[in-house]
C-alpha cells in the first residue's frame, strides 16, 4: 500500500528522514542511508578548508541530489540572520532547490532551539521564498505560530540533539499533531527503533534522525530497524489501537470450560 | 601585478588583483564545482562568477555541504 506524504509541493514515499553526520567513513554513511530507505537526507553547510587537497571528495559526489532530496540545515546558527545567509548559500549550491531545515540554536551545551529567534528566521525565510521545515521545541504555541508563519513542516524535538533519550514528552507531541495541518516530524533525540515507532503511533507524519543510526554499533542494521520501525508505527496509527483497560479482559470465551 | 588584501573564510589573505571568481578558486587550488561563494554577505550566483571581480578589502565566504543532521 502506498502511503506517500507531501511536504509543501513535494511528495515522498519514505517517512524516515536521515542525517549524514558522524559516520566513521563515507562508505558506511551511504550504505546505512540506502538501507534506511530515506528519500530526504540532511546536510550541513560549512566553510571549505583553504589549502585542502584538490582531490578531496565532496559529500555531494557520494550522496547525490540525483538519488536523494538533499535537505540543507542551518546547524550551528545562533541568529536569524546567520540562518538566512546559510539557506541562501545552500539554495545556490543545490541549484535553486528551496527546501531547508531551519534550526536556530540558543545554547551550545543544551543545543535547544532559541524559539523567538527561530520564529523570526522562519518568517524571514518564507519571505525569501524558502520552503521551511523547522526544528523546534515541543512548545504548542510556538508550533502553531510556526505553521501560521508559513512553514511547510513543523519538527518538534523528542529530546535534545544527539541525546538518544527518546520521546520525553509524548503528550506535547500529540497535542501538536492534533492541532497542526502541515506535516509534524519528530526531529532529534530518537535513540532506538521503538522511539521512532512511538513517534509514528502518536500520529506524526515522519521521523528525522541521525545519531541513532550513525552512533549504533552496526549502523546498517540499525538503519533497517528504523525503516521497519517507522513503517510499523505508521501502520499501527492508521489501524487504530484498541482501547486501554484498567482491568484484564479474557481473550478466550469464559463459557464451556471443562470443569464448570 | 599588485596584490590586494581580502578576507576569505575569516582568514586574511593576499591575492592578485582583478581576479574573477573562477580565477580566485583556481588561485586557492579549489575545485570549482559543488561549492558556493559569498561576497560581502551576498551570494554570487554561478552565472555571475565570470563577471564578478574581487577587490581590496572584500570579505568572501566559500562553503560546501558536509555531513550533518
Amino acid at each position: 500500500m502506498s502511503d506517500s506524504f507531501r511536504i509543501g509541493v513535494h511528495e515522498f514515499q519514505s517517512r524516515l528522514m536521515v542525517g549524514t553526520g558522524k559516520y566513521a567513513n563515507d562508505q558506511l554513511a551511504i550504505d546505512a542511508i540506502r538501507e534506511s530507505g530515506a528519500d530526504i537526507v540532511t546536510m550541513a553547510i560549512r566553510r571549505v578548508n583553504l589549502g585542502q587537497n584538490k582531490d578531496e571528495s565532496n559529500i555531494l559526489e557520494l550522496i547525490s541530489p540525483d538519488e536523494f532530496t538533499i535537505l540543507p540545515n542551518t546547524a550551528g546558527c545562533y541568529t536569524a540572520d546567520e540562518s538566512v545567509r546559510t539557506c541562501k548559500l545552500a539554495r545556490e549550491l543545490l541549484g535553486g532547490y528551496s527546501l531547508v531545515k531551519l534550526e536556530v540554536i540558543g545554547d551550545k551545551n543544551t543545543l535547544l532551539p532559541d524559539m523567538p529567534e527561530t520564529l523570526k528566521a522562519a518568517k524571514d525565510l518564507v519571505k525569501e521564498g524558502f520552503e521551511v521545515m523547522v526544528y523546534c521545541t515541543d512548545d504548542f504555541d510556538y508550533a502553531v505560530a510556526l505553521e501560521d508563519a508559513g512553514c511547510v513542516a513543523v519538527m518538534p524535538l523528542a529530546a535534545p540533539i544527539g541525546s538518544g533519550r527518546g520521546i520525553e514528552n509524548p503528550q506535547a507531541i500529540e497535542a501538536i499533531v492534533q492541532k497542526i495541518q502541515v506535516p509534524v516530524i519528530v526531529d532529534a533525540g530518537i535513540g532506538t527503533a521503538s522511539d521512532a515507532t512511538l513517534a509514528m503511533e502518536l500520529g506524526c507524519d515522519g521521523v528525522l534522525l541521525n545519531t541513532a543510526i550513525a552512533g549504533a554499533q552496526n549502523p546498517v542494521l540499525m538503519a533497517a530497524a528504523m525503516r521497519q520501525a517507522v513503517k510499523a508505527g505508521r501502520s499501527a496509527y492508521l489501524a487504530g489501537r484498541m482501547p486501554k483497560s484498567n482491568q484484564a479482559v479474557a481473550s478466550s470465551p469464559t463459557e464451556g470450560v471443562i470443569n464448570s | 601585478m599588485n596584490d590586494i588584501q581580502v578576507s576569505i573564510n575569516a582568514e586574511s589573505k593576499k591575492i592578485p588583483e582583478n581576479l574573477n571568481i573562477p580565477q580566485l578558486l583556481n588561485f586557492l587550488e579549489l575545485k570549482d564545482d559543488l561549492l558556493v561563494v559569498e561576497l560581502n554577505e551576498e551570494v554570487v550566483m554561478r552565472a555571475d562568477w565570470e563577471t564578478t571581480t574581487v577587490g581590496e578589502g572584500d570579505k568572501l565566504e566559500i562553503v560546501k555541504a558536509i555531513g550533518g543532521g
